[in-house]
């Protein structure tokens, strides 16, 4: 049972020292960047027909 | 072609908007009823000892003071009424008749009760009606409700007019009475070689929009004589033929400088043009007079206001239709810079007029005065000599 | 306070011109770090929660929709609303914040779910988008309150009103495509937009039916006659109020408009209006304006609680998007509601908190910086305790009369974000601002000088000499509502800094945040 409890707390911990890392850093917006930038070079590739 | 006689009288009326016959109509007791909205029933601001003068601002200059209160991004038509406003030049009104149409307009006409520019008369009063979007019998009932309540009761209460339905019906009869008149002159435009100009048929349909009708009937009637008899010049002056559609044109200028280029104006499709505006309105006995001018009012409207599909549709059918009986080489689709409604109309009618009813358009946007424009003259003298090409290539096709 | 005048470090430090996302996050202490840290997890567990088992559809939608792309963005909207905040103005905040995020990922999900975009063939789809009623922006979905069986969604909500809150840059390439075919580019982007969205075929495809208004102005009437040439294949109802709101005379017109509207629902989804479901609804509509008026009932006092944004985004979501409809968001309301008193009492009781400047925010609202009201706050201590757009429907619908309560929610319908001050005439616009001031306990007018705005603009010189008159203090910020090409947010900031620099001859709060480049930012 504590050899449970003190695997889950090491795993809790991680999870937090990452995901922190990620907040702080602002990693997540970061990637986000890059994927937003690449989805809108492939909308401005794409040839679109504009009509009414 | 000859001159016409009366036309130099016409014009020279169109250089102010107290003009000396709206001077004649308020020395005869009449009172001046101020508009500038088709959806204001023209009809309606005719009721006996009444005359309706829509507003214009001829020959304005600055409009320093218009742009201060409403700011560069509102139309030069509505910033010019207001400044003529603030100058005093609409003194002469008894009431400001309005609607909440286009608010740039209506924001202009609250200016007027806001720092109190009729300062003439102090039972000078704006009312300001709300207008349905389309011509359903709901619309109808709706509007009749608001033409009753804030504008035949107040002109009622306010000054005594009679609001009854035999007033409305004498209105109405004076209306179709020069409708007539301006109709069958208008007609003429259909003949291959018309005996009036667009310019010509400008200036006597403003003059009706502009002062009391009574007063200009008899020279109106002598001029519909004058043209049926008048011989247009043997050869034709005119390169192509166009209908003008689009939002309000009260400078004759404007239809000047498309026809210096070589066009003829055989339709005018616009706010104070003849269409609508000059059909006679058909009446019958067994309904209120009221009822049958809203709902005529509702359903002739070329407004792109009215956004009910079938009023868009209507819009688009019905210019194709006045080319078809025009026969119009080509459409100049116009619109005041600024102007909502027409950026949209106008771009819509770009795209679907030629691809889907086949007809050559011109798209321009262009200031309140517009007749001196050098870059508008070009851009139309462009569009003439393109449908003078398509005429001769079309003319080819054929003799093969 | 944010900036450490020893170090010289402030806000604007976070800020990078070459960059769209901010440089890392705000170090806000222990507890409140924690605390945002927290929301933060929340926020994209929640979004996993939803949006995870339609990753496919949410890959194709992003590679088919190019509005969708701005949606990956939502932890820096929430990021820009929070950044300088402290406490319960954290918490505000982040509540307000999140109830808009839990809806619109609801609705991102509902479209995945049936946009026939993105299902091909399939049935389940179909069977969803044949119990879906599609609206237009600027229509409130009020009406659905009487319909529980149904679905609906707004489309252009979805695709243009909430990115462009999202991403600044997300309208311009609509903005564009509509200009191809002529529209002049002074018109207003919010109608033009949605214009653009339809001739580059990008709306969702999600509903039956269509519902769409005439609100709230000559650009929305113009955009819906576009619209409905678009969506030819379906069923249109145009809802169109009358605009002189004020006026008794009109308000049977009103309830037969609405009513042809409830009757064309009935007719093309084959139910009957439920009265049952609508006083339901009706009694959560009433519960959430009553929130909303407490919330400016304790503004007006020295001790503001929710301001800025948080106040005035989350109401504008909660009518224009939810239709006062989403249960969360009730929950929300009246959790903040309670927090709101609490924090009243703490600062009115130690006389901490009181803002240095009170302003309301007058007219329409730049959909592309609306955190400007915050920027405010940080960088010259003016806070906003009200907005005109935030003070839309608050009337009560009533309860058990079947004929008042469609004349209710006609009035709601009247007096719509956008419309509930710029229709009616100039006693909506002009005086209302005056009496807001002396409500609201305020000389600083922040004043959206939207350069395309016809109706606003037509009183300009009006809204000058009456402020002159009144010794209230007119600050126009000029913008360009959905395209900050027109006028940036650096623009925007620039011309509130010269007001407090030239004529309250003010220091900045944060000197960091007074001049940085922003343009690439979300």
């Amino acid at each position: 049972m504590k050899k449970v409890f003190v695997k889950a707390a090491k795993i809790a911990a991680s999870v937090f020292a990452v995901t922190f890392a990620a907040y702080i850093t602002n990693a997540d917006m970061k990637l986000v960047e890059r994927l937003y930038d690449a989805l809108i070079k492939y909308h401005d590739s794409r040839h679109v027909e504009e009509k009414l | 072609m000859k001159d016409l006689k009366h036309l130099i009288y016409f014009e020279n009326l169109l250089q102010q908007a107290d003009n000396e016959l709206v001077e004649q109509g308020r020395k005869d007791g009449k009172l001046a009823l101020g508009y500038t909205c088709y959806f204001v029933p023209e009809t309606l601001l005719n009721l006996p000892g009444c005359f309706s003068t829509r507003l214009r601002a001829p020959n304005t200059g600055s409009i320093d003071v218009g742009t201060y209160y409403m700011t560069n991004k509102i139309c030069s038509y509505t910033r010019s009424i207001l400044e003529r406003g603030i100058e005093g030049g609409y003194n002469y009104l008894d009431a400001l008749l309005s609607s909440e149409t286009c608010q740039m307009m209506h924001r202009g006409h609250e200016h007027f009760e806001l720092l109190g520019l009729v300062k003439n008369n102090p039972k000078f009063f704006m009312s300001m009606m709300d207008v349905p979007f389309s011509d359903s019998d709901n619309a109808v009932d709706h509007y009749e409700d608001q033409i009753k309540t804030k504008l035949l009761q107040p002109l009622h209460d306010v000054y005594g007019v009679d609001i009854s339905d035999d007033a409305v019906r004498k209105a109405i009869e004076d209306h179709n009475e020069i409708s007539a008149i301006i109709t069958e002159i208008g007609d003429l435009r259909k003949l291959p070689n018309p005996p009036i100009t667009g310019y010509e048929f400008h200036v006597l349909t403003l003059a009706t929009y502009a002062c009391p009708k009574r007063l200009v009937l008899d020279k109106l009637q002598e001029t519909l004589e004058e043209v049926k008899r008048r011989v247009p010049d043997t050869d034709k002056k005119y390169r192509a033929r166009v209908m003008v559609i689009g939002s309000e044109i009260d400078d004759p200028g404007l239809i000047k400088l498309i026809e210096d280029t070589g066009a003829l104006v055989v339709a005018d499709r616009f706010c104070f043009g003849s269409i609508p505006g000059r059909q006679e309105i058909p009446l019958t006995d067994g309904e209120d007079a009221l009822t049958q001018v809203i709902r005529f009012n509702l359903k002739s409207t070329q407004c792109p206001r009215q956004c009910a599909q079938h009023r868009v549709q209507n819009r688009w059918d019905t210019a194709a239709r006045l080319m078809k009986e025009y026969s119009a080489d080509g459409a100049i689709y116009e619109q005041m810079k600024f102007c909502t409604y027409w950026s949209y109309e106008r771009a819509m009618a770009g795209y679907i007029m030629p691809r889907e009813y086949g007809m050559h358009v011109l798209s321009i946007d262009r200031p309140y005065i517009a007749g001196q424009s050098g870059q508008l003259r070009t851009r139309v003298q462009a569009f003439i000599e393109s449908l003078e090409i398509k005429k001769i290539n079309e003319g080819k096709g054929e003799a093969k | 306070m944010a900036y450490d005048p020893k170090t010289g470090k402030g806000l604007g430090r976070f800020y990078d011109a070459d960059h769209r996302a901010f440089k890392f996050r705000e170090w806000k202490g222990l507890k409140d770090t924690l605390y945002d840290y927290g929301r933060w997890m929340y926020l994209y567990c929640f979004m996993a929660a939803q949006l995870g088992p339609y990753a496919p559809q949410m890959v194709k939608g992003m590679l088919r929709y190019r509005w969708l792309v701005p949606y990956l963005t939502a932890a820096n909207m929430v990021d820009r609303h929070t950044i300088g905040q402290r406490g319960k103005e954290l918490q505000y905040s982040h509540k307000q914040f999140f109830s808009v995020l839990h809806h619109s990922v609801i609705k991102v999900k509902e479209i995945m779910q049936r946009d026939a975009n993105l299902n091909g063939n399939s049935k389940k789809a179909e069977a969803l988008r044949n119990n879906t009623v599609m609206f237009d922006e600027m229509t409130p979905s009020l009406i659905m309150m009487g319909f529980p069986t149904l679905d609906w969604i707004d489309i252009a909500m979805m695709s243009v009103g909430m990115p462009s809150e999202v991403d600044q840059n997300s309208c311009v390439y609509y903005i564009d495509a509509i200009e191809h075919f002529g529209l002049a580019p002074d018109v207003c982007p919010e109608p033009a937009t949605e214009c653009g969205v339809a001739v580059t075929d990008d709306y969702p495809r999600v509903g039956k039916c269509y519902v769409t208004s005439s609100m709230p102005c000559d650009g929305a009437v113009q955009q819906t006659a576009l619209m409905s040439r678009y969506l030819k294949d379906v069923d249109i109802f145009q809802i169109t109020p009358p605009q002189r709101i004020n006026e008794p005379e009109v308000q049977d017109y009103a309830v037969k408009n609405l009513k042809k509207a409830i009757k064309f629902i009935e007719d093309e989804m084959g139910v009957k209006w439920d009265w049952d479901a609508f006083w339901k609804n009706a009694e959560m509509y009433n519960q959430m304006a009553e929130c909303m008026i407490e919330k400016w009932d304790v503004n007006a006092t020295d001790y503001p609680q929710v301001c800025g944004a948080a106040l005035a985004l989350q109401r504008e979501f909660e009518f224009m998007g939810a239709a006062c409809m989403d249960k969360y968001m009730l929950k929300t309301d009246l959790e903040v509601t309670k927090m709101m008193h609490k924090g009243y009492e703490h600062d009115s009781k130690l006389g901490v908190n009181k803002p240095k400047y009170r302003c309301i925010v007058w007219a329409c609202p730049a959909h592309y910086y609306t955190n400007f009201a915050n920027w405010a706050d940080l960088c010259w201590g003016v806070r906003c305790v009200n907005d005109m757009e935030a003070m839309l429907s608050y009337l009560p619908i009533t309860i058990g009369d079947k004929e008042q309560a469609l004349k209710d929610l006609a009035r709601c319908y009247e007096r719509m974000m956008m419309r509930s001050h710029t229709n009616g005439g100039y006693v909506n616009l002009l005086d209302e601002l005056w009496k807001m001031c002396d409500r609201f306990n305020v000389n600083i007018v922040i004043m959206y000088d939207h350069v395309s705005c016809r109706n606003v603009g037509g009183l300009h010189g009006l809204f000058e000499d009456e402020a002159r008159k009144r010794g209230i203090h007119l600050i126009w910020v000029p913008h360009d509502v959905m395209d900050p090409r027109t006028v940036s947010r650096r623009e925007m900031r620039d011309a509130f800094n010269k007001y407090m620099i030239n004529v309250f001859r003010e220091e900045p709060l944060d000197p960091t945040l007074l001049d940085y480049e922003d343009n690439l930012s979300w």
